[in-house]
């Protein structure tokens, strides 16, 4: 049973917002616990997982067009003509 | 730009300057569009979602509240959006088939980065709305605990409790789609 401070430095580190003390604390307790190490190695190999998902672009470019009418605002999107 | 160039665009907008809004608009579509993406896993979806973002943008610019971060606004109207978005597909979806998706076991699989990137897209989408939302923030777009609490309007401790939950659920999920842990 993995205690829930090690569980939480164990989030901290794989998601790169540990400190030093914290990645420190963390080392002797994978060290001595291998359900721990185990956990650990699974939540690194979810990160690669959520890494693998490359970022977008939208396809269309979004030319903003305004409404003669300030009065309402109103602002409508369409495609651009670039 | 910072936060205060962001602020002296509204000012701007607000006193009638359609370019400063354009301003805006080029700056943070790519980041809402990938939100909403993230979210609803369809770019068409995420294409209307990121235009009704602006939309309602621009139309409520006067209720943004200056003392806080332009980005945390227009991110907490992005991911509003995508819920109400997200929500009607899913009234639409159980009206027509009546079926809720299984997590059944699959075997082991290999996949090619783009299927693995594919599939991993397709299990966070399977997410709950409440961890979908900080796992998008935080991994794709990067926001600090802190940040993510402000854009949620939660205590940040709320945000790292969802966040390893969600970490776990995602796990439990690409197993089943036959990705080995």
């Amino acid at each position: 049973m993995i205690d829930d401070n090690t569980l939480e430095l164990m989030h901290l580190v794989i998601d790169g917002s540990a400190s030093a003390a914290q990645r420190e604390a963390l080392q002797p307790r994978l060290q001595s616990d291998p359900e721990a190490r185990a956990r650990f190695d699974s939540l690194q190999r979810v990160m690669r997982c959520i890494e693998s998902v490359p970022d977008a672009t939208p396809t269309p470019c979004w030319q903003p067009t305004y409404s003669a009418t300030s009065a309402s605002r109103a602002l409508t999107f369409g495609p651009s003509t670039k | 730009m910072n936060a205060k160039d962001d602020a002296a665009l509204v000012a701007e907008c607000l006193g009638g300057s359609n370019r400063a809004f354009e301003t805006l608009v080029r700056k943070y579509e790519r980041a809402v569009y990938n939100v909403a993406l993230r979210m609803l896993g369809q770019p068409e979806d995420a294409e209307d979602v990121t235009q009704t973002v602006f939309v309602k943008a621009y139309e409520k610019l006067d209720t943004y509240d200056s003392a806080h971060q332009f980005f945390s606004w227009i991110y907490r109207i992005a991911i509003n959006e995508s819920i109400n978005h997200s929500k009607r597909a899913k009234r639409i979806q159980e009206y027509e088939s009546g079926m809720t998706p299984s997590l059944e076991t699959a075997p082991d699989r290999s996949y090619d980065q783009g299927d693995l990137a594919e599939v991993v897209a397709g299990a966070i989408k399977e997410l709950s709305i409440d961890y979908r939302i900080v796992i998008v923030l935080r991994h794709y777009h990067d926001f600090s605990y802190q940040e993510i609490a402000e854009i949620l309007s939660v205590p940040e401790k709320t945000v790292k409790s969802r966040l390893f939950t969600a970490r776990q659920r995602l796990k439990e999920l690409l197993e089943a789609r036959g990705i080995h842990q």
